[in-house]
């Protein structure tokens, strides 16, 4: 067993931002493997996270939802910091320069031209899914991973904002197709019984038991990703060494997981993944007005 | 996990982006495609007699599904990426088929006054659209299979793009087992099995590329 598991550098795998997913994840440390060498055990106690000053406490993480928002509003989540996006022609002049040193390797700028292009395309989507506000951080997650794999397929000849959004206008309809364009389909975290979570984060014997068998529900590369970032303890690199993947397979893998965690907390068992939730009638948004823009503009 | 560490993630030590993965990944199978047609072709069928490498015709069918392939690889390679301009090759599709066209008239006009209706008939006309196809499926499975590991966003384009390049291999691989002297028989019936593989293309693209 090498000796320093997670090196203070290594950002964190997976912070977890809504209160479910919060839950989850004081789950999943609860649960945490215990360390085969005993002299870990000092340095890896203490509070959790403690080396992450930026991380919200958990009330006020749960705070952040707020009162319940007429569906109009601009949900404010855990982003209200964010500066607001500059007019959109200045979109491509600001990102373009850093999107092309980042691909030239520079990580520093990749991370700034991500900031910038996730800035713009929450505006985006916000108004594509109107009645769906929970949904619009999951696509954009889902969006800002797509554009992560595919980046070998920009072509220097296009705008990086055409291109950034021939992948979100992809991954959106992609949704639609799952889930339909009504949003009262799913269940506002917001809403969730947090008491219900609290009782997994009191009993550690039984979350351990249930995390368990979702675990165990999930493709082995998930689960094991998960276990050896999350239960482990062991740094993105060195759990791609051990389970023989590339870094980014990994964080995909523990992504993705994670995702499928927290959706079958929220829905019901790994049987029936999407569990059925009552069909709201008539208060999504007109398809013609939310998805029928091809030329989608910036925020 | 949250936007920002998402992106601190998908950023940290992410190196610089992969070049030409698109070519990587498209060439192999397109030559693989082209040889297995070539093969099936050959051994299934059976190659022309040589006396006939004397004639046009089968030089015709070489030279058409090559030009197919090439306007028909340079779609796919653009329409595997997210923002595809097609202007130009789009451009030579319509030149390579209006030259085939062309010469398929001139046949059917110089052929005798009896004789046109075997000059576009000829003795295999439904065998030929259905052997192009058939030729082109290997090929075919394997573009759509790598198509799925690149980004394509216009689903039903890039598989018709990958059914056109599919079927002119299959013409490739025909050409060299296609007995047939007509010009005007190449320009209909080896079209029709091209344009089936690519209409093909186009119904599975939406089902089978998504990603």
């Amino acid at each position: 067993m090498s000796a320093a598991r997670r090196s203070p550098l290594d950002p964190p795998v997976g912070l977890l931002a809504t209160p479910l997913e919060t839950a989850l994840e004081s789950a999943l440390e609860a649960v945490r493997m215990p360390p085969a060498g005993a002299a870990l055990a000092g340095w890896r106690g203490g509070p959790p996270r403690a080396d992450r000053p930026g991380r919200p406490p958990r009330p006020a993480a749960a705070a952040e939802s707020g009162p319940p928002r007429a569906a109009g509003d601009r949900p404010a989540r855990a982003h209200s910091t964010v500066p607001p996006a500059p007019p959109p022609a200045d979109a491509e002049a600001l990102i373009a320069p850093l999107w092309r040193r980042a691909q030239a390797g520079d990580d520093a700028a990749y991370r700034e031209a991500l900031q910038a292009i996730a800035r713009r395309l929450r505006g985006y989507l916000r108004r594509r899914l109107v009645g769906q506000p929970d949904e619009v951080e999951d696509l954009l997650q889902e969006t800002l991973l797509a554009l992560h794999l595919q980046r070998g397929s920009f072509d220097p000849a296009v705008p990086v904002t055409a291109w950034v959004l021939a992948i979100a206008r992809h991954k959106l309809v992609d949704h639609w197709r799952r889930h339909g364009r009504q949003g009262a389909q799913h269940q506002r975290l917001d809403e969730v019984d947090e008491l219900a979570l609290g009782h997994v984060d009191g009993q550690p014997g039984e979350a351990r038991r249930d995390l368990g068998r979702l675990l165990q529900a999930l493709p082995d590369a998930q689960r094991r990703a998960i276990e050896l970032t999350k239960l482990g303890g062991w740094s993105v690199a060195e759990a791609a060494q051990q389970a023989g993947v590339s870094e980014t397979a990994l964080k995909v893998q523990v992504h993705r997981g994670l995702k499928r965690l927290a959706a079958w907390v929220r829905g019901g068992a790994p049987g029936e993944p999407t569990a059925p939730r009552p069909r709201g009638a008539a208060d999504g948004p007109d398809p013609a007005a939310a998805g029928g823009k091809r030329g989608g503009r910036w925020a | 996990m949250n936007t920002d560490e998402l992106i601190a993630l998908l950023a940290r030590q992410a190196g610089p982006a992969p070049v030409g993965e698109a070519r990587r990944r498209l060439l192999p199978v397109l030559a693989g495609g082209a040889a297995l047609s070539v093969a099936l072709a050959l051994g299934g069928l059976g190659a022309i007699p040589a006396a006939l490498w004397a004639w046009p015709a089968p030089w015709v069918k070489l030279a058409y599904g090559a030009a197919l392939a090439a306007v028909g690889a340079a779609l796919l390679l653009r329409l595997a990426r997210p923002v595809a301009r097609l202007g130009g090759p789009l451009a030579a599709l319509a030149a390579v088929l209006a030259a085939m066209a062309l010469l398929g008239a001139w046949a059917l006009a110089a052929a005798a006054p009896g004789a046109a209706r075997s000059a576009w008939l000829g003795h295999s006309a439904l065998l030929c659209p259905a052997a192009v196809l058939g030729l082109g499926l290997p090929a075919l499975a394997g573009l759509m299979w790598a198509l799925r590991g690149l980004a394509p966003t216009r689903p039903a384009a890039a598989g018709a793009a990958a059914g056109l390049l599919a079927g002119a291999l299959g013409a490739l691989g025909y050409a060299l087992a296609c007995t047939e002297l007509g010009l005007a028989f190449v320009a209909l019936w080896y079209s029709l099995g091209v344009a089936l593989s690519a209409a093909l293309g186009a119904l599975l693209g939406p089902r089978l590329l998504r990603w």
